[in-house]
Parts: structure tokens; sequence; C-alpha cells
């Protein structure tokens, strides 16, 4: 075994040395390390960079060859490693360098001299380990592949416009980037079939084959793409069942008995005063960057507070330990509790169902709001609607791009455009609102803390507004702001009563328990007052352009107050003080790119045909290639067959070669191919038992080869009577099933050697 | 004499030979390649494998044609520590007679000489025995005596047991043509030696002829001149020169007159496949052997012939691959 795993360790080495494989080794290596840069730092560094990958893989080669040990070629590298880190530091650091070449220049200096040294070190010694012992090959090919791949990495997380130079290109040609994702896949696939089915045994290459189109069914049914964002999509608004992302739950302990829906809204965002907005502290773990969906702003419309707010679900109904959904069916009649399916009114307070908007149902609240329309393309899916605060008008879009999609619609909401100041001095809760409504939204825990907190915090505000509930319940949030600290790390969880915990106790926890614990003193003032959860995205984040993308990371929960005349009003908490990293903007990239995409995918009427731009390039690309495969077998079996005629046809001077040629092409379709380093004898004899003739045969090629150039007096009958019986002995001894693989096998011509 | 008769003359010493010792088919193929290809042949072996069986049966299967010149087939030198050089070359002895001094011819006139254990003897007597085979000729006090056109040596060395031994340098390595390694034969044919002994013992039935030493030295001719070897095998021999050069296993590549030395090997080998032209097959049959032992190698690696064998495949696979190439 041993040695069998030895000679085929060594024909590895020697596949390894010849060109082709050297040029195409190279040539991924500059591919990985380009999409690797650009990725990573600036591409005006590349033009440095692949020479020294290049270099770095040749004198690996070479080096290899030397008696110079592994242990003292990694030292070199990794001190080759220090110096460059030492270097881009130096460079970075140096003012001289920088009022020479401008900051920019002195950055990409620094930089080139960083990356050039890293990915040297890297192609030097994974050149030189995988020489010295093929099975590290395998460390060289993963690396490759992770250089290559890195890319499409951020697929993953809904990043569809990765790599930006290469999508970017492709929309602006109007290609739709799957197709050139496609190409790529396609062309990976030829690459490993044609490597595997050149294997020197063919039953390998045909086992190998067969693994391969398994793989490949498997990649294509069990990970089906449009189900792999859904599957990553972390917290997604109120996909709590499809949650994926570890939560520090609070719904663990804080589940009502009813078990109707917990918030997932753990993720969450604490909010700097809405009115200073100097800081903000909009915090998110990790893993759920991932777009949820794409909001669309039919018009321009900037949020008072900074922030858009989606609203998708209210809790407004106390079970004894935490807010839940109504379940009395006659409170939060705003919330859609699925996707309807045509145009769908809300009742909101101010606007009566029915009517079309916009709509003055008092004068003078009317100028309080905006009619404002959007699109929302959902990316996960999600278990009811959501929509830009107030949602009034809801209207399903047919969704032409539903691998991308999970559904489109449009939404027509009332945005507040009155500041606070506008809405002080009205009274709180509805007139139209019964006794049992009344008490449903403000039923507060019977805790006596609360109460005596809420009086407290009341007690500082100057009386003659003390008794406003609007500006009793800012001095609510004003409070909280100041007292709390926003942290994803917390314990209340575990307790009895978490709300309590969290405000009784270290005041550190996120929006879950900031938005309770306003509600809970609201309403122990008396204030009617609900927990709404959705997405709140910074308005900085829109970037200018009219789409808003929602990360998973925006899922929020906030209290709203019920103000006559007005509806649900936010009250968002935003604590000063927080113990998570500020978040990082969304990409302004792959957020135009994906309002586009809505705009593209969606149309209002179900008649209407797909928009051309997303398939039509995608056809005659795949039949491009389709001939192009077709072309290239019908080439190769040409090839074939011209060699296996060719005996017949050729001059009396050549014929010794071309029947051997033949014979040999032969031979290989029945996998009997010579060894590398076997001498042609060696082969003729070790073959002996399937075609006896065939040893004639190299005779004869080998002595006109070899032998004295004048003799070239050959009997071309006798030549091809020995041609002929070792065709006939060979198509004896070879087993039908052989045959016919290397029969269809249109590379088999290529094995012969 | 044409080139067949050539082919007779290896055949009928190669039927004579593999007759009488068994299971050494290998090396006398190489034994016969050295001879008619006037190299010297270093064999590696322990004691009792046969070497002298198989030196005298060669030396008997040659008929001394000229009984006249003193010079016998077939002499066997056991080399000592204590040996002199006048001991294997001869001496000038004082003939009281004729008050003169006259030659007295050493061992080393022979058509085959077998110089047994050649490491365990002082180097001043290896390099009498060395300046013999390189030069054919003998010098005793100023003269130079000349040996016999069909001068071959076959030297052996015992690989272990080296205390109390001259190992032999490269340089005089380089004077053999071979360095052969034998191993103990096959199972089934240690058991036929001990079943063919007693008839064995009496020497080779008159069916199996023996060559003269005049054909001898007329076949190396014809094979020089007939056996034709193909400008492609020479650059596959440079090549392998310049791989083995390159390896890092070896501080000191193989010379250039080494490849000189493998032509006429090759066309023998050729011959003795029944073939007028020298194919791939020859180089991969003869280089380890022919290269092995001339170069010099790194501290830790000590077999040569597996480096030539690691080095050849390169080149003899562009050769093997070139006769598939239009001309």
């Amino acid at each position: 075994m041993r040695t069998k795993d030895e000679s085929e360790m060594t024909s590895i080495l020697r596949i390894l040395n010849t060109g082709i494989f050297q040029i195409f080794a190279v040539s991924i290596w500059i591919i990985s390390t380009i999409s690797w840069v650009v990725q990573f730092s600036h591409p005006l560094i590349l033009p440095l960079i692949i020479p020294l990958v290049i270099a770095g893989y040749f004198l690996g080669n070479r080096i290899s060859r030397t008696a110079l040990t592994v242990k003292g070629i990694i030292v070199s590298s990794i001190m080759l490693y220090l110096l460059a880190r030492l270097g881009s530091f130096l460079i970075t650091s140096s003012a001289l360098l920088s009022e020479i070449l401008g900051t920019m220049g002195a950055y990409i200096l620094s930089e080139a001299v960083f990356w050039s040294a890293i990915l040297f070190a890297t192609v030097f010694v994974c050149r030189i380990l995988s020489m010295r012992n093929p099975a590290l090959l395998s460390l060289e090919m993963i690396l490759t592949s992770i250089l290559l791949t890195s890319p499409f990495w951020a697929h993953r997380m809904g990043f569809i416009n990765r790599p930006i130079p290469l999508i970017d290109r492709t929309w602006y040609y109007g290609i739709d980037p799957r197709a050139v994702f496609l190409a790529i896949g396609f062309g990976i696939c030829f690459v490993l079939f044609f490597v595997i089915s050149n294997r020197r045994e063919s039953k390998k290459s045909v086992l190998d084959i067969f693994l391969f189109f398994i793989l490949l069914l498997l990649l294509f049914f069990f990970i089906p793409l449009s189900k792999i964002q859904k599957f990553v999509a972390g917290t997604g608004g109120n996909d709590k069942g499809k949650s994926s992302t570890p939560s520090p739950t609070p719904s663990r302990s804080q589940k009502p008995s009813g078990g109707s829906s917990s918030p997932s809204h753990d993720k969450s965002s604490g909010k700097e005063d809405e009115n200073s907005q100097t800081e903000m502290q909009n915090s998110a773990s990790s893993g759920s960057d991932v777009p949820v969906a794409v909001v669309n702003l039919h018009d321009d419309y900037m949020p008072l507070d900074g922030y858009y707010y989606f609203r998708q679900t209210a809790f407004s109904q106390y079970n004894g330990i935490r807010l839940v959904k109504d379940e009395t069916g006659a409170a939060d009649l705003d919330i859609l509790e699925d996707f309807p399916q045509g145009e769908t009114k809300v009742a909101l307070e101010n606007i009566e169902p029915g009517e079309s908007p916009p709509v003055k149902p008092d004068e003078k609240e009317s100028s309080c709001y905006k009619y404002l329309e959007t699109t929302v393309g959902m990316i996960t899916s999600h278990t009811r609607p959501f929509g830009l605060v107030n949602l009034y008008l809801y209207k399903p879009m047919q969704n032409l791009d539903p691998d991308r999609f999970d559904r489109i619609y449009n939404v027509g909401s009332y945005v507040r455009i009155k500041p606070y100041e506008a809405v002080l001095g009205k009274p709180v809760g509805s007139k139209k609102w019964n006794e049992k409504l009344w008490a449903h939204y403000t039923e507060a825990p019977p805790d006596p803390r609360y109460i005596e907190l809420a009086n407290e915090i009341i007690s500082k505000i100057d009386l003659k507004y003390r008794n406003d509930p609007i500006i009793q319940a800012l001095a609510i949030k004003l409070w909280l702001d100041e007292n709390c600290t926003y942290s994803l790390k917390c314990a209340h969880a575990e307790s009895k009563d978490p709300t309590a915990s969290f405000l009784f106790g270290d005041r550190t926890g996120y929006c879950v328990y900031t938005a309770h614990s306003a509600c809970y003193l609201m309403r122990s003032l008396g204030i009617p007052s609900r927990v709404c959860g959705g997405y709140a995205v910074d308005e900085r984040y829109r970037g200018g352009s009219s789409t808003i993308m929602i990360l998973g990371k925006y899922s929020h929960l906030w209290p709203e107050l019920y103000i006559e005349g007005l509806g649900w009003i936010i009250i968002d908490i935003a604590p000063k003080k927080s113990l998570e990293p500020p978040p990082e903007a969304p990409d302004q990239n792959l957020q135009s790119m994906m309002g586009d995409m809505v705009r593209k995918g969606s149309s209002p009427s179900k008649n209407t045909p797909p928009h051309p731009s997303l398939k039509i390039d995608f056809r005659p690309f795949l039949k491009a290639m389709l001939i192009f495969f077709l072309l290239a077998l019908v080439v190769l079996y040409c090839i074939k067959i011209v060699r296996r005629a060719l005996p017949y046809f050729s001059q009396v001077s050549d014929l010794p070669r071309t029947a051997f040629v033949s014979a040999l092409d032969l031979l290989g379709e029945g996998g009997f191919i010579r060894e590398y380093g076997e001498s042609r004898e060696a082969f003729a004899d070790k073959i002996r038992a399937v075609s006896p003739s065939f040893r004639t045969l190299t005779d004869i090629h080998l002595s006109s080869f070899f032998g004295r150039s004048q003799r070239r007096d050959y009997d071309k009958n006798k030549i091809l009577e020995i041609y002929g019986k070792t065709k006939k002995e060979a198509s004896e001894k070879i087993p039908i099933f052989r045959k016919l693989i290397g029969f269809l096998n249109p590379l088999s011509w290529l094995l012969t050697k | 004499m044409g080139i067949e008769n050539a082919h007779s003359v290896v055949t009928r010493l190669s039927n004579r030979l593999k007759k009488i010792v068994m299971g050494r088919d290998h090396v006398i193929d190489l034994l016969l390649v050295a001879l008619l290809s006037d190299g010297h042949v270093l064999l590696e072996d322990y004691p009792g494998s046969g070497k002298t069986t198989l030196a005298k049966t060669l030396g008997d299967s040659i008929i001394d044609d000229l009984p006249d010149d003193d010079i016998s087939g077939f002499r066997r030198i056991q080399f000592t520590p204590d040996l002199l050089p006048s001991d294997v070359t001869g001496i000038n002895v004082f003939d009281a007679e004729h008050n003169k001094f006259y030659f007295r011819r050493g061992p080393i006139f022979a058509y085959l000489v077998l110089a047994d254990e050649i490491n365990r003897t002082s180097p001043k007597v290896q390099s009498a025995m060395l300046e013999a085979m390189a030069e054919k000729q003998v010098t005793v006090d100023n003269v130079s005596y000349p040996l016999d056109e069909l001068f071959f040596v076959i030297a052996t060395q015992n690989p272990l047991d080296l205390v109390g031994t001259y190992p032999l340098p490269v340089a005089q390595l380089d004077r053999f043509l071979f360095k052969i390694r034998m191993d103990y034969i096959p199972r089934d044919e240690e058991i036929k030696v001990l079943s063919t002994y007693r008839e064995r013992k009496t020497g080779p039935p008159a069916d199996y002829p023996r060559v003269e030493r005049r054909e001898i030295v007329e076949a190396r001719k014809i094979i020089e001149n007939e056996v034709y070897i193909s400008p492609d095998v020479n650059e596959c021999l440079v090549d392998i020169a310049r791989t083995i050069r390159a390896n890092r296993s070896v501080l000191h590549g193989i010379s250039t007159r080494s490849l000189v030395l493998m032509l006429p090997a090759m066309q023998v080998a050729s011959l003795m496949k029944g073939r007028d032209y020298v194919s791939c097959e020859d180089v991969v049959l003869l280089a380890p052997y022919v290269f092995g032992h001339r170069m010099e190698l790194a501290p830790g690696v000590d077999d040569g012939a597996a480096i030539v064998k690691e080095c050849i495949n390169e080149p003899v696979e562009k050769l093997t691959r070139k006769t598939l190439t239009r001309r």
C-alpha cells in the first residue's frame, strides 16, 4: 500500500512540474490574490503584487529543490511578515513620506509594502511545502479557494453586490449578475470535470465524475439559493420561529402563558435623545447584518426624530408578566395581522376606513401628518407586513423577482411632520374608547414600585405642566434616557418580573426592557400606552437616496402613547450610556442596488409581463455556453476520429508512427495507458496479454524513430496488417463497458502519451 | 563479420553463463554489456553469492586463440592489506644464468581478472590496478608492458565489514563502467541452484559453444559502427546529466566522460535486445549502473542508483513522448 501511495505521490509531483500545470497554478494564484486584494486594499497596489506573487511561486519552486529546511523558510517568512508590518507602519507614520506622496500616496505605498510581502511569503511557503510534500498541496488548494471565494462570502450575509467591481459592471451593461455567477460556476465545473476525467485509471475517473455530479445535485437541491438568505436572515421582524441567531433570550422567561408570541427584538437599538441627535448609539450584535427588506420612498421625507420607524406589531395586553399581543380583538386595529390579498386600509384614529387619501378628518390636526407612499421589498419572510409609521394603506404588488424578494407591496403611510411641541396639551386616549379599551391600554403591573417611581419622576416637573400627560410621558422618557444603560448583555431575562428586575435593579438592558419600563411607568400614571415592534433605521443611513435598506440588526421595540386626534405617537427611549460599540452604516452601494431591484422587481398589475432586463441576458448566455460546449465536443470527437483513421491515409514514411499512435489511442480507451517514465518496450511487454502484435508495432515504430534515417522502406501492407491485428486483439480483450466509456470520452486521446 | 555475428557472440556467451550461473540473468546481461563495450565492472555483494563462478565461467567461455602470448584466460587476485603492487603487475627478476633482469608477469596479465575485495588492499595497489584498467598496460621499472586488448576486470567489494578497508574514492570508481549491487537471488532460483549443483560442477555441456577472444574484439568494433544512436538519445542523456547535477541530494554531478562511456554500453544493450538502434529502454536499463557511482552525494544519502532512477524519469518521458511527434 505504502509504495502505491508513494508512487501516486511522485506521479502527482511529476504532474506539478509540467508546464501547463505551472501556468494554470500561477494564474490561479494571481486571480485569487486579485480577488482578495481588491476587497481588502487599494487596487492600485496590484501592479506591484502580481509580479511578486509570480516571483514567490517560481522562487518557491526553485528553493524547494535546495537543501534549505522548511523550518528555516517558515521562520524567514514570519520575519518577512513582521518586517512588512513594520515597514508599512513606518511609511504611514512618516511625515516626510506623506508630505512627498500625499496622504493617499503614502497609504497606498504602505498597503503595497504590507500586502506584497504577505502574499509573497504565503505563495512562497505554500509552494515549498507542497513541492516538498505533495500532500500539503491540499493546503495550497484550500488557501487559494479561500482567497478566490472571499469576494462571495458577503453573499451569505445578503450583500449580493459583491465583488463590487464585477457586479457594478454587469449592472451597468444591464446583465443580471446571476448569469455571471452561473458562468463562473460553469467554468469551475468544466475545469474540475476536465481534471478528473484525466485520471490515469479510467475507473477512478468514472467514479470521480459520478461523485462530482452527486455533489452538484446536492448543492442544487439541498441549498437552493433563494433559501440561503432566508435562513441566514437573523432576527428579521417578527420572523420568530425562523430566527436562527442565538439571542440572549428574554423570551424564555418572559414568554407569556398564552405563548402566542415573544419578541425576538433582543438585538435592538438604544437611541439618543431624538432632539439632540448628537451621538448615536444604535448598537447591534454581529450576525444580523443581513438585509431583511428594502423600502423605496416615493417622495422625500425626513423623519423629525431622526429615525424611520417601521411598525410591524404591537404589544398592549398585560398578561401578568409582560405585554403581549392583544387577544381581545378590540385593540391595536392599526396592525395588520397577515398579508391581505388585495388593497387594504387600516383603521387609523383620525382617518376613517374607506376614505381615499390624503384625507383631512380634522382640519386642525391634519397638518401634523403627511401622506407618503413607499414600496417595501421583503427579502426575508415575515409573518405580517410592516410599513412606515403610521401605515394606512396596504397594496400588494406582483413580485417579479421571487428569487430575491419574498414579497413586494406598496404602503401608504401618514408620517408625522410636526414636532412634539405641537401636540402638547392634548388629551391622551380617545373619546371613542370604552371602559374596557381604556383598561386594556392602562393596565400596569400591580407592583407599587412603578407608581412610586413614576410619581417621583413627575414630581420634578414644573407644576404648570405636571398634569399634562404628554409632558409626563416625556419626563419618563428623559429620565429613562438619563438613568439607563444600553447593553445587550443583561441577566434580567431569568427573573420573575424582568422589567422590574431591570428598572429597579441595575437599569442595564436593551430595548425590550426600556420600552416595557416606559410603558409601565406611563400606564401607572394612567397614560394609555403600548409597546410596538418593528424596525428603526437611522435617517442618515439613507445616504441621500430614496432607498432605505433594513438590516436585521435594526429591529427594535419602542413605547407609544395615544393622543386624542393624532393616534399613536412614538416616544422612544434612547439611553445615553451604552456598553455596545457604535454600529456601522450599511453599504450604500448595496442599498441603492437593492432599491433598483425593488423598482424593477415590482409590478403594479398582475398582467404586466416580466421586466425584460432581468431574464433576457441570461438565456443567450447559457445558449452560447451550450453551443460552445457542443462545438468543443464536436471538435474533440473529430480529432479522435481523424487520429483513428490516419494510418489508412498517411504516407509510408509516416505510417509506423500513425499506426502506433492510433493503436495507443485504442488501448488508452480501454484503460491501458503507459505509466510515466515507463519505456515503450516495457509497456508493450506489459500488455502483451492484451495484444501481442502491439509489441511488433512498437518495434517498427521505434526503429523508424531511433533507427538510421535512410531506412524508410517500410512495407505498407505489412504494417497495416499488424495494426489491424493489434486492433482486433485489443477489442477482443477489452471489456465492453470499458470500450463504451473510452468511446464516449471525447478526451480519451489526450491520455495517449 | 556483420552485426548478426556480433549478436551471435553475445548470445553464445549469455547462454553459457546463464546455464551455469542461475538467478543472475540481469547481472550476466550487464556483465556482457561491459565486456563488449570495453568497460570494467565493480560488483558489490556478499561472499558466496556466485561472483567467482560467474567470472570463472566467463573466463572459460573465451577461447584463447593466441596460446603463445603467455596471457591466460582467467586470473583471480584476492586483495589483502599486505599485497604489494608487484604482486599484481609482476616484477623484474634477475636471471643469474643470463646475468640480466627479465620481467615476470603478474596475475593481471589475463583476459579476465577477478579482483576480489578490491577495497581491502592499500591505495598503492589499488592505483596500480586502476592504472592497468585505464591504460591497458602496466609499468614496472619505467618499462611499460601492454595488456591484451580484451582486458576485462570484475572487481568486487563487500558492502559490509568495512573495518580496515580502503574505500575507493569517486575518482577511482570512475574507472568502472558499472557498479552493480547484487541481491540475494529469488527463492525458486535458489532451489534450482541446489538441485542442479552436481551437473553444473562439470561445466557447461558441449552444446553451449564458447567464443574466441578474436570474436569478442571484432564484435566490439562492429557494435560501435553498426548500432545507431539517434541524436534524440544523446539529447536525452545530456538532459539526464543536467537533471542529476541539479538534484539537491547530489553535491557533485556526473561528468561528460560518463555520458561518453554510456554510448557503447547502450549500443551493446541494444544489440542484446536484437535491435540495431538505441532506444529509451537502454537508457532506462543502464543509467543507474553507469551513473550511480559517479556522483558525490550529500551527507546521509547513499543510494546513488535510486537518485539516478528518479532523475531519468523526466528526460526519458520527454524522449518517449517525442517519438509520437512527426518528423
